[in-house]
């Protein structure tokens, strides 16, 4: 019952300290400089919209789904940004091939096959009657 | 945290397809003769002396021309087979501007390319004599020199 009372009494006193605490911060509030109170609300505003917006631009539902996706971003972006780069990696592996595909189809094969032996394309003389013709 | 076991299959999966893809292009680029299957070994036949002694790119380039070889008639053969030992002596340079004015000469108009090919057929079924007489006439298509085939 003792003990009661007693934690009653520092409520009280907490709650008490607690009132003065914000007559104290009224009062100096109404003489803080014009310019300070409105950077002061200014920056509250801005703390209360970065509070009120998504972890992330994705969140359109109710359902969480989205949601969730958002927050996982935030804590896994190492392992995802690894995980973009290795898709990248595999997509430019996959191009390179198709690629490397395409030249075997006009590979030194055809230029050895060709009509005329690979020692022409030697002559500067014929490169430039080439030039000269592949231009017109 | 399913979405995170995925997230690390599918990593683990495109690090092994690296080293899978560098392991195979490995494997190509270093093939002693010794280690050519019996049809690549038939196609580069003429640079069997020196196909040990050629550098792993090379090599690579050649066993694309193996590769390619089956695709082609039989007088198109001939003449890879023909030509292969000569191509391979040249220098990495020659073959790179070769290959350019390779892609020059396909991308004439038909009949330029008709023209060359007739001046061509002319020229390898000409007499020694007839050839040096084409050659002084059109030394920007047949060069200074014989050319074979």
């Amino acid at each position: 019952m003792k003990i009661n009372t007693e934690n009653q009494q520092a409520e009280l006193r907490d709650q008490a300290l607690a009132k003065r605490v914000v007559t104290l911060l009224n009062e100096q509030a109404l003489t803080v400089d014009s310019r300070i109170a409105s950077q002061l609300s200014y920056s509250r505003q801005q703390a209360l919209a970065n509070m009120a917006r998504p972890s992330s631009g994705m969140i359109m539902s109710q359902n969480g789904v989205l949601r969730l996706f958002g927050n996982y971003w935030h804590q896994h972006r190492l392992l995802l940004t690894l995980l973009m780069c290795g898709l990248g990696l595999l997509a430019l592996l996959a191009m390179q091939n198709m690629a490397n595909q395409e030249e075997t189809e006009q590979g030194d094969a055809y230029l050895l096959a060709s009509d005329l032996p690979p020692e022409v394309y030697l002559n500067e003389g014929f490169g430039t009657w080439l030039s000269e013709n592949t231009q017109q | 945290m399913a979405f995170r076991k995925y997230a690390a299959i599918i990593l683990f999966a495109s690090v092994s397809s690296l080293f899978a893809f560098l392991a195979i292009a490995e494997d190509a680029l270093d093939k002693p003769w010794a280690s050519l299957n019996e049809d690549q070994r038939k196609v580069l036949a003429p640079l069997a002396d020196d196909w040990d002694g050629l550098r792993p790119w090379q090599r690579e380039r050649m066993l694309e021309i193996a590769h390619d070889y089956p695709k082609m008639p039989a007088d198109r053969q001939e003449r890879v087979q023909h030509r292969l030992a000569s191509w391979s002596r040249m220098t990495p340079f020659e073959r790179e501007n070769a290959r350019k004015r390779f892609q020059q000469f396909k991308s004439l108009p038909p009949e330029k390319k008709e023209e060359l090919r007739k001046h061509w057929h002319d020229y390898r079924e000409a007499s020694p004599e007839k050839r040096q007489q084409l050659r002084s006439q059109h030394p920007e298509i047949f060069g200074v020199e014989d050319m074979e085939r």
